[in-house]
């Protein structure tokens, strides 16, 4: 049987559609590399370079820091097991405004494309892990599981008008030979501007 | 004051740096080998990203080892510390209070991540 999976890309199109102004949007990994490609906005944090698994961390330092804001994480399936706890963690704190929006492709992209140990290749004889399960295990209010791109582009904003904290997986297309991601400048500048655009500075 | 509880000490720092980056002030209290566990993290956070996100580092078995005599914490820590370029202040007795109190001021003022070490004396 063939699976079907949506293009990351085209996912990461639809989220910059719906996106606000005012939203902070974290991005890490290959989908940062996308994200990037789609333009940038000042209110972005793309996570590069990152300490791999971190950008759900990150992000709720950020909600939690900024409950007037959206924050959207765009982060990967090798990324979300690296750091499954962080899942706990986000939920003891319940923010309202942390959305996760997991592209799960399978496979560690960025290194050559090897299978997860949660993906079906790599697992011996058992089923894929259920990673929506895990999340909503946890206690996220909201969790939705995507494989079609006009079921989420059609869910999308309500999804993200959820009181959260939210979690999202989006199944999608390993993109064959990637790169990596490339930081997009200093990362200590960059983080200064981050900083800038919204409008305070950590003490 | 707020607690974020966590599940590794990995998360501590990638969650300081958002609260950091969000406008609000952050502390990473952790023990030793929690440090032992987040060193990508913290290497990302404070010297990728240059974040003064000031710590707390318990030493466990520092002022005895009734409960794990041997520990090798005490071999590890702090030349970890050093490997990680972090500038810390040893604080072994109540008295040693304002020196903690100065090294946090002085690596706010500098923007820099000051580390306060405070001895255990249990496991």
């Amino acid at each position: 049987m063939t699976e079907f999976r949506m293009s990351s890309v085209e996912v990461l199109r639809r989220v910059r559609a719906v996106r606000k102004d005012y939203d902070i949007v974290v991005s890490a990994m290959g989908a940062a590399r996308d994200w990037m490609a789609l333009g940038s906005h000042p209110r972005d944090w793309v996570f590069v370079p990152s300490s791999m698994g971190q950008a759900t961390a990150l992000g709720l330092g950020l909600a939690l820091a900024r409950p007037d804001l959206r924050v959207i994480v765009l982060g990967g399936d090798g990324g979300l097991i690296m750091n499954l706890g962080s899942l706990i963690t986000i939920t003891a704190q319940q923010p309202a405004n942390l959305f996760l929006l997991i592209l799960d492709n399978g496979v560690y992209e960025v290194t050559g494309a090897q299978p997860t140990p949660a993906s079906e290749a790599g697992r011996a004889n058992a089923p894929p892990v259920d990673l929506a399960g895990l999340a909503r295990a946890s206690g996220f209010r909201a969790v939705h599981r995507f494989n079609n791109l006009d079921a989420f582009t059609q869910g999308l904003e309500e999804l993200l008008d959820t009181r959260g904290p939210v979690f999202a997986l989006l199944e999608v297309a390993p993109v064959p030979d990637a790169p990596g991601p490339r930081s997009p400048g200093p990362a200590p500048e960059r983080a200064r501007a981050f900083m800038d655009a919204l409008g305070g500075r950590g003490q | 004051m707020r607690l974020i509880r966590v599940c590794r000490e990995g998360e501590a720092w990638a969650i300081a740096a958002g609260l950091y980056l969000g406008g609000a002030r952050a502390l990473v209290m952790i023990q030793c080998t929690g440090l032992f566990e987040s060193g990508d993290a913290l290497r990302n956070v404070l010297h990728d990203w240059k974040l003064p996100i000031p710590s707390f580092i318990g030493y466990r078995s520092y002022l005895n080892q009734d409960t794990l005599p041997g520990d090798t914490c005490l071999t590890f820590t702090e030349p970890i510390l050093k490997a990680w370029q972090l500038d810390y202040r040893l604080v072994k007795e109540p008295g040693d209070f304002e020196l903690m109190a100065e090294h946090l001021r002085a690596s706010l003022a500098a923007g820099t991540p000051g580390v306060v070490l405070i001895a255990e004396g249990k496991a």
